[in-house]
């Protein structure tokens, strides 16, 4: 089971404030609904400040057929002081920002299907440029063989703006780069007694849009486009109905479209194993821990293997029923957009706290630190961001939301710091 | 009210007299008759308006019945006027009636009487089940939050505000274990931010 983590995204387009707690909640119950009441992998003692339902301020959605749809319509204006992410000869803007969507959910008892579409329309003051737009769509369901076996599935399409404080950026770019992602998965979990068992089959693929340069020219963005398979498969035993131990395993592969002549190939093959504890303790934590090794191996024999320690960690602590803390941790090998480094290891740290403040009004904040170790070349960001966050639910058809955010990264390569505040509202029917 | 002649009752006062001579079981015994008793009868208890009272008459039964008291803290009985009881404990109001009767209707009058309605209490804010609710002898605070099925999770428990019936304004108080209510009172449990 798997929680959401809060982590700060570049992206400062970040939704997932809007989402209505309904949708949050139905999504966290979607993969466990197949599961029985006695289950020893239940974990849904506490409920956090962002799970809480608000019956008195939660939008009704609408019913068509055996479906619960919610349109929204996120509506904010920001200020950044750092557009284009550089360490000197700051760009600062002012920009509008439209995040329409709509989410459909079935409401049977048995299986579940979801589907939802969204968009993220950004418009600068000064720097029209920068102008672009995101929309992510996604389907994804459950079906329910007896009450301890389900398969689900997934499928997802996005087309993506890269953020200019991506590694991969462009500094003369006079655009951002545009990528379209595709992702497909596969799943099944079967629980018998105080065993349960989980495999995953996930494909992704990432193309890359060639992006004009100032001053002219095209900067070709094919190097970076490939593919991903995963096959993952995970055995756990509950010792107790509060906690159970795990043994996970996974392996990658990640296929690039095309070997640029004179760079390394970075096509890689990866096995990821990890051992830990999933769980929900009567002192009012809940959490994932696993932590285990992982290992790169390249096609190009030239490349050093990337291995080390491999961490997938979540934990929510229920200070009290008002009070939410929230921490996260990652170490994973990606892709990192740059034709010389074959890969890259991310340590992701992030914490971050919910409080509800009244019943409709829920403050917040986020700490997090992210590193980027890059392969092959001399190059380690250090990311740190501060975040606060407040939302302010009218009534059922009016939130508002405020933001403020810092970041600030400290790189060889780019160095960059980052002053941003957004304040909108959220339209519900 | 019923307003009888003074003649009137002393015929009555008579014709008792002389049943009772001729009954061998006297209408008026001096032995203490069987009390029923008041279960849940406080002697802190204080009579006020809307409060249903079960008055007893040893022997007489037309007399006997339950009886409310109004608006102004007046009870009306069979065949005295209008008494004021507003205020009184219930071992007053008892003693009372068998004053007022005793004034020319009864010899001797034997009376028990017991609350069967308490005024109720009003309790709302951060309670499952805010409302009114009925009283009961030495409710305390956290009876009537356990009557309204309980705190919700935003409930302040350190204080609550009570209104007095006699009175406009909220009080704060400590939230204590043994911290006792009045019939009539409103408990507003507030609502905390941390």
């Amino acid at each position: 089971m798997k929680f959401a983590s809060r982590l700060i995204s570049d992206a400062f387009r970040d939704i997932t404030m809007r989402l209505p707690v309904i949708i949050l909640a139905v999504s966290a119950t979607s993969t466990t609904a197949a599961v029985a009441q006695d289950s020893f992998f239940e974990r849904n003692r506490y409920t956090s400040v962002a799970e809480r339902p608000q019956p008195e301020y939660d939008p009704v959605p609408l019913r068509a057929g055996a479906f619960d749809v919610q349109p929204q319509l996120g509506l904010d204006a920001g200020y950044r002081d750092n557009l284009f992410a550089t360490e000197n000869n700051t760009e600062s803007d002012a920009f509008v920002q439209a995040a329409p969507s709509v989410t459909a959910q079935s409401t049977w008892s048995r299986h579940s299907l979801r589907g939802r579409l969204d968009a993220t329309s950004v418009a600068y003051a000064e720097n029209d440029t920068e102008n672009h737009t995101d929309v992510r769509g996604v389907v994804d369901g459950r079906l329910d063989l007896g009450s301890r076996t389900e398969v689900t599935g997934s499928l997802a399409a996005e087309s993506l703006n890269e953020p200019r404080t991506a590694a991969a950026r462009i500094a003369n770019a006079e655009e951002p780069v545009q990528y379209d992602h595709t992702r497909a998965a596969l799943g099944a979990g079967h629980e018998a007694g105080r065993i349960r068992l989980e495999a995953d089959y996930t494909y992704q693929q990432f193309d890359f849009e060639d992006v004009g340069l100032i001053g002219g020219g095209i900067q070709d963005q094919d190097f970076r486009d490939y593919d991903e398979q995963e096959l993952s498969s995970r055995v756990s035993w509950a010792v107790e109905r509060d906690w159970a131990v795990f043994l996970q395993g996974a392996y990658v592969d990640r296929s690039y479209d095309q070997v640029t002549p004179g760079a390394p190939n970075r096509d890689a093959t990866g096995v990821i194993v990890r051992t830990g504890v999933n769980f929900e303790l009567p002192n009012l934590i809940r959490g994932d821990i696993g932590l285990g090794y992982q290992s790169f191996d390249f096609e190009d024999q030239s490349i050093e293997d990337l291995d080390g320690l491999s961490i997938d960690a979540n934990a929510q602590w229920f200070v009290t029923e008002l009070t939410t803390v929230m921490a996260s941790a990652q170490r994973t090998v990606q892709d990192s957009g740059i034709i010389n480094s074959p890969g890259t290891v991310v340590t992701r740290l992030a914490a971050g706290v919910d409080h509800e403040l009244r019943r409709n009004v829920i403050i917040g904040g986020e700490l997090g630190f992210e590193n980027r170790d890059f392969e092959e070349i001399n190059r380690s960001d250090d990311l740190i961001t501060i975040a606060a966050k407040t939302q302010w639910k009218l009534n059922r058809n009016l939130w508002m939301n405020a933001r403020a955010e810092y970041l600030d990264q400290d790189s060889g390569a780019q160095p960059f710091s980052d002053a941003r505040a957004l304040v909108g509202v959220t339209i519900f029917p | 009210m019923r307003l009888i002649p003074q003649s009137i009752k002393w015929m009555l006062g008579a014709a008792l007299m002389l049943i009772a001579a001729c009954q061998s079981a006297p209408m008026q015994s001096t032995a203490a008759p069987d009390v029923i008793p008041a279960a849940s009868v406080s002697q802190a208890y204080t009579l006020g308006s809307a409060d249903k009272v079960k008055v007893t008459v040893f022997g007489e039964p037309e007399l006997s019945g339950e009886y409310v008291v109004d608006g102004s803290g007046n009870i009306s009985l069979p065949l005295i006027d209008s008494l004021q009881v507003e205020g009184l404990t219930v071992p007053e109001f008892q003693k009372l009636v068998e004053q007022t009767y005793s004034q020319g209707y009864l010899r001797e009058p034997r009376i028990s009487a017991e609350v069967l309605n308490f005024r109720p209490f009003y309790i709302l804010g951060e309670v499952a089940k805010p409302g009114e609710y009925p009283y009961s002898n030495g409710l305390t605070v956290m009876n009537a939050v356990a009557t309204a099925e309980g705190f919700t999770y935003r409930a302040n428990k350190k204080f609550v505000m009570i209104k007095k019936a006699n009175s406009t304004e909220e009080i704060r108080v400590e939230l204590t274990p043994g911290l006792t209510i009045q019939p009539g009172d409103t408990i507003r449990i507030v609502e905390r931010f941390f």
